[in-house]
């Protein structure tokens, strides 16, 4: 006579199939995903968090103010807001041109706000937070403070900046 | 300045080097032609401020004799000038945080929007305390 206290055998089948569903479940549950926005610089592609950029500006016009760093250029009305403006391509490294014709970036990062030079949006895309690799080590030049780590994009390598690092460079 | 607890401000606007400028017609005590002659007391604005570019030019340069109240005699060349008038203070904006510093090293305190344009406000009893400053420590090294 069977005892009752014993599992059944299809107790027992559908209890593991329970058990492997939810470990699926487990490593199906979608990676963390950061939006970056790609965007072309002199002539390189570099990457912010989308969370770090307000919005993008085209065609603004820099209102050159006397005595500043070559890095900062100026200020732009932005709505009745006064804002600065910070040419990265200083410390990207990147060639200067003579008159700009890109957009600003509105970059905000805590207390820190402030308009960026950029030529290009490339791209904005989702990509999981474990894609983004530390920058590499032998990584030199002057970008090099600015980086916070690199995204592959198609077959490109691309340097994630850091608003924070750039907001620390800048800051008085 | 004019009296802070006022709500408009008598501004003195005009250019140089092609940047537009203000200043509280309050700190100016007279105007006059520049005649060309150099003297101890009478600077170019455009070293002021520390313009980069290599050649500002003036098309009309003009001597604002600045309020000094007991200092030393202060007179800055300006270029044209373009307007005396009252301006709301609720239409002056302070320069970002990012640049304020940098921006009071050179004597600008404010913004005046106009248009498109922006109008630097530039508070010359300011720019005359760091001149002093600048002639006191250059007098002390030369007597040390």
């Amino acid at each position: 006579m069977a005892s009752f206290e014993k599992p059944l055998k299809g107790e027992l089948i559908l209890e593991e199939l329970k058990l492997r569903q939810r470990a699926k479940e487990v490593v199906d549950v979608e990676e963390e995903r950061v939006k970056v926005i790609i965007f072309t610089c002199g002539r390189n592609r570099y990457a912010f968090y989308g969370a770090e950029v307000r919005e993008f500006l085209p065609n603004c016009e820099i209102s050159w103010v006397p005595g500043l760093p070559v890095y900062l250029p100026g200020l732009i009305n932005v709505r009745g807001d006064i804002e600065s403006v910070i040419d990265i391509r200083h410390f990207l490294g990147e060639e200067k041109v003579g008159s700009f014709a890109g957009l600003i970036a509105m970059a905000v990062r805590d207390e820190f706000h402030s308009g960026v030079m950029i030529d290009a949006i490339k791209d904005v895309v989702d990509i999981p937070i474990s894609t983004i690799h530390p920058p590499l080590s032998t990584l030199d030049g002057a970008a090099r403070d600015l980086i916070i780590g690199v995204i592959e994009y198609g077959n490109e390598t691309i340097s994630l900046l850091d608003i924070g690092k750039l907001a620390a460079k800048i800051t008085l | 300045m004019s009296d802070p607890g006022e709500n408009h401000l008598n501004l003195l606007l005009f250019t140089v080097g092609g940047v537009r400028f203000g200043c509280d017609s309050g700190q100016v005590a007279g105007i006059a032609d520049f005649t060309g002659a150099a003297a101890e007391d009478l600077f170019w604005l455009h070293e002021e401020l520390g313009f980069q570019a290599p050649v500002v030019a003036y098309r009309s340069p003009t001597i604002v004799s600045i309020r000094t109240e007991g200092e030393r005699p202060y007179r800055v060349i300006i270029d044209t000038m373009e307007e005396i008038g009252a301006f709301s203070l609720r239409d002056i904006r302070l320069f970002p945080a990012l640049l304020e510093p940098l921006a009071l090293q050179k004597g600008l305190w404010g913004i005046l929007p106009r248009g498109e344009k922006m109008v630097f406000l530039v508070d010359f009893q300011l720019l005359l305390k760091m001149r002093a400053k600048q002639i006191d420590d250059k007098w002390r090294k030369e007597i040390s």
